[in-house]
C-alpha cells in the first residue's frame, strides 16, 4: 500500500466518508443507468406506496418513484455543493490573499466581508434568493457568498503569517512582482487549510441548500433534489414516513461523509496535528 | 569617483514610534567600489540590515520610510524611484541572500523551480534554457551533481546547501552588487568558511561587489577589502580591512576588536564594552557612544562629531581625533 493513503486506513470510519463520496459521485453521474424509472415520470395509480412493492424505496403522492428521485436528487446536491465551494473558495481566496498581502486594500475588501459576516447566513441566503429568483444558479450564489466569507477571513489570516515568511522576502528580494508572489509563493503555501475547509463548506452548504429547498426558496420543485422531497412530503409524515426518510438519510449520511473526510483531511495535512497522531 | 558601484550619501531611514519617529538610520554615507567587498559590522539593531534593506527598496511598508539621503546605483538614483522600476533591479543588478537559509526557500517549489523564476522573472528565456542556467549555476555554488539535485524541494538539502542554493540564485543573473546579510550566521563555522569561500570565488570570477553585513569581526578581518563599523545608525569609523585591525582608531571599534576571544595568551577574562545600546528614542545628545567610551571628553556629550580624516580612507567621528 503507497504510504500516502494509508491514513485511509488508519481511521476505519474515516474511510467510511471516503468510500460513501466516492459512491455517491458515481451514482449521480451514473443516475441514467441506475434509476428505475425517470425521477419525472408520474403514476397516479401507484401513489404512495410504501418500500418494496413496486418500487424500490416506494413512491411520492404523484407516484413518483422515490429511489430515482433519491438518485437524481444526488446529483442536483453535489452540483449544488460543488458549485458553493467553487465560488466561495475562488472568490474567497481572491479576497482574502489581495486583502491580506496588498495591505491598502484591507480596510475597503475585509470591512465588506464583515458586513456580510453581520448577517446570519441562512438568512443572508434568504434575502440574495428573494432578490434574484429561484433556480440552481441563484442559490448556488445565494449560499456561495455567505460562505465566501469565512474563507475570505481564514485566507486573509494565512496570508498575513505567511507574507511574513523569509522566503517570500527572498522571493521580493529576487525581483519576482507582487502578483507573481501572491499566486506562486503565498497560495500554495495554504493549499491544505484551503483544501480542508472546502470540505467543511461542502458539508455545510449541503445543509444549507437543503433547508432553502425545504423553505420553499431553493430550486424549482420539478428538479428532483433532496430538500424538495423533504419538502413535499412532510405533508405525508404519518401515512407516508419513507417520502422523510429516504431524503433524510441521503442528507444525514452525506453531511456526515464529508464531515469525517474533513476531518481526517485536516489531521493528514496539519503536520502537527499528524505528529499528535502518529506519535502515539 | 569613478570605481563605485553604489554610493550612498546621507541615508536617513525612519520609524514611528509611541512618541516621535526613530532614526535607525540616520546620516550614513557609504561608497562600494567596483569589485570590493565592504564590510559593515555592528551590533544587533545598529541599523546595518535597515542600510542593506533601503538599498534594496524592501524597507517594511508602511512603517518605514527613507527620510532623506540618496542612493545613487550606476548614475541613477535608486531613492522614489517607482516599484516596478526597483522589481527590475532587484536581482538582477543587487541581489541578496539573507541569514538563515533553512527558510529562505519556499517549502512548497524545487530548487531549481526557484532559481528558475529568479531568472524568468527578469530575461525572456525560454524555461529549458532558465533550467541549463540554473544546472550550471548550481555546478558552480559547488553543489554535487547538479542535474539532480535541481529537483531536490528544500527538506532534502542541508543548511549548507540551502544556502548555496541561494547564492546560486542570487547570482544568476550576475548582478553587480550582492548584499550579503549575516549570511552565515545559522551555518556552523566549517561550512561558513566554506560559504565564504566560495562568495569570494564567485566574485572575483563575477566582477561584481559584495556588502557583507555582520556583526563578527573575524569573519570581516578575512573577507571583506574595507570595513565600515555602524553604531546607533552611524558609521564611526571606516578603514580599510588591514588599517582597521592593525590601529583602530574609534573607542568602540577597539571594543569591538578588544573583546574577540584570542587564541594565544591565557585564559585572561573577555574584555567587553560596558553598558548597553542605547534605544533609539533616547540616543545622547552629543556622541551616540558617550556614556560606553571610557575616553570621552568634553564635547562628546553634547556636541556629535564629524568624521575625521585619519589617512589613506580611514575616517573616524571621534572628538578624540580633531585636529
Amino acid at each position: 500500500m503507497n504510504k500516502k493513503y494509508r491514513f485511509l486506513f488508519r481511521r476505519k470510519i474515516a474511510l467510511l466518508g471516503f468510500l460513501f463520496i466516492t459512491a455517491l459521485i458515481f451514482t449521480a453521474i451514473a443516475a441514467p443507468f441506475l434509476a428505475r424509472v425517470s425521477p419525472l415520470t408520474l403514476d397516479p395509480a401507484n401513489k404512495l406506496i410504501p418500500p418494496g412493492g413496486v418500487a424500490l424505496l416506494g413512491t411520492d403522492n404523484f407516484g413518483r418513484d422515490v429511489a430515482s428521485r433519491a438518485i437524481y436528487g444526488a446529483r442536483t446536491s453535489l452540483v449544488g455543493g460543488f458549485g458553493v465551494v467553487v465560488l466561495s473558495t475562488g472568490l474567497g481566496v481572491l479576497t482574502g490573499a489581495v486583502a491580506g498581502y496588498f495591505r491598502r486594500l484591507e480596510p475597503f475588501l475585509m470591512r465588506i466581508i464583515d458586513v456580510m459576516m453581520a448577517f446570519p447566513p441562512l438568512l443572508l441566503a434568504l434575502v440574495l434568493v428573494s432578490i434574484f429568483g429561484r433556480g440552481m444558479v441563484n442559490v448556488i450564489i445565494a449560499v456561495g457568498a455567505t460562505y465566501l466569507t469565512r474563507t475570505a477571513r481564514v485566507v486573509y489570516a494565512l496570508t498575513l503569517k505567511i507574507r511574513t515568511e523569509p522566503y517570500i522576502e527572498a522571493a521580493t528580494a529576487g525581483g519576482v512582482k507582487p502578483f507573481a508572489i501572491v499566486l506562486r509563493h503565498i497560495l500554495p503555501n495554504m493549499l491544505s487549510p484551503i483544501i480542508v475547509q472546502s470540505t467543511f463548506t461542502f458539508a455545510f452548504s449541503l445543509l444549507d441548500l437543503a433547508a432553502l429547498d425545504f423553505l420553499g426558496l431553493g430550486i424549482p420543485p420539478a428538479i428532483p433534489s433532496w430538500g424538495n422531497m423533504l419538502s413535499e412530503g412532510r405533508m405525508y409524515l404519518t401515512r407516508a414516513p419513507w417520502l422523510l426518510l429516504c431524503p433524510g438519510a441521503c442528507i444525514v449520511l452525506t453531511v456526515l461523509s464529508f464531515n469525517l473526510a474533513g476531518d481526517a483531511l485536516r489531521d493528514r495535512l496539519d503536520p502537527q496535528l499528524r505528529r499528535n497522531i502518529e506519535g502515539v | 569617483m569613478a570605481g563605485d558601484i553604489v554610493s550612498i550619501n546621507n541615508l536617513r531611514v525612519s520609524f514611528p514610534s509611541e512618541s516621535a519617529r526613530i532614526y535607525p538610520v540616520d546620516g550614513v554615507s557609504l561608497k562600494i567600489l567596483k569589485g570590493e567587498t565592504l564590510g559593515l559590522v555592528g551590533e544587533s539593531g545598529c541599523g546595518k540590515s535597515m542600510t542593506s534593506l533601503a538599498l534594496m527598496g524592501l524597507l517594511p511598508r508602511p512603517l518605514g520610510r527613507v527620510d532623506g539621503g540618496e542612493i545613487i546605483f550606476k548614475g541613477r538614483n535608486l531613492i522614489g524611484i517607482a516599484d516596478a522600476e526597483m522589481a527590475k533591479v532587484r536581482g538582477r543588478d543587487i541581489s541578496m541572500i539573507f541569514q538563515d537559509p533553512m527558510t529562505s526557500l519556499n517549502p512548497v517549489y524545487t530548487v531549481g523551480d526557484q532559481i528558475i523564476e529568479a531568472i524568468q522573472a527578469h530575461e525572456r528565456v525560454p524555461r529549458t534554457e532558465a533550467r541549463r542556467v540554473a544546472v550550471d549555476m548550481l555546478r558552480k555554488v559547488g553543489i554535487p551533481s547538479p542535474e539532480k539535485r535541481i529537483g531536490d524541494y528544500p527538506h532534502l538539502m542541508s543548511g549548507g546547501m540551502r544556502q548555496r542554493v541561494m547564492i546560486a540564485m542570487a547570482l544568476s543573473l550576475k548582478p553587480e552588487l550582492l548584499i550579503a546579510d549575516e549570511p552565515t550566521t545559522a551555518l556552523d563555522v566549517t561550512i561558513q568558511a566554506q560559504i565564504l569561500y566560495l562568495m569570494n570565488d564567485l566574485r572575483r570570477d563575477l566582477g561584481m561587489s559584495i556588502l557583507l553585513i555582520t556583526h563578527n569581526m573575524g569573519l570581516v578581518a578575512e573577507n571583506a577589502d574595507r570595513i565600515a563599523v555602524m553604531y546607533a545608525g552611524r558609521i564611526l569609523e571606516e578603514a580599510p580591512t588591514k588599517g582597521l585591525f592593525a590601529s583602530p582608531l574609534h573607542p568602540y571599534s577597539r571594543g569591538l576588536l578588544d573583546s574577540i576571544p584570542r587564541m594565544t595568551g591565557g585564559g585572561d577574562k573577555l574584555q567587553s564594552i560596558p553598558g548597553m545600546v542605547p534605544p533609539l528614542n533616547d540616543l545622547p545628545k552629543g556622541c551616540k557612544f558617550f556614556g560606553r567610551c571610557a575616553r570621552s571628553t568634553e564635547p562628546c556629550e553634547t556636541k556629535e562629531p564629524p568624521l575625521f580624516q585619519k589617512g589613506e580612507g580611514h575616517s573616524v567621528r571621534c572628538w578624540l581625533y580633531e585636529e
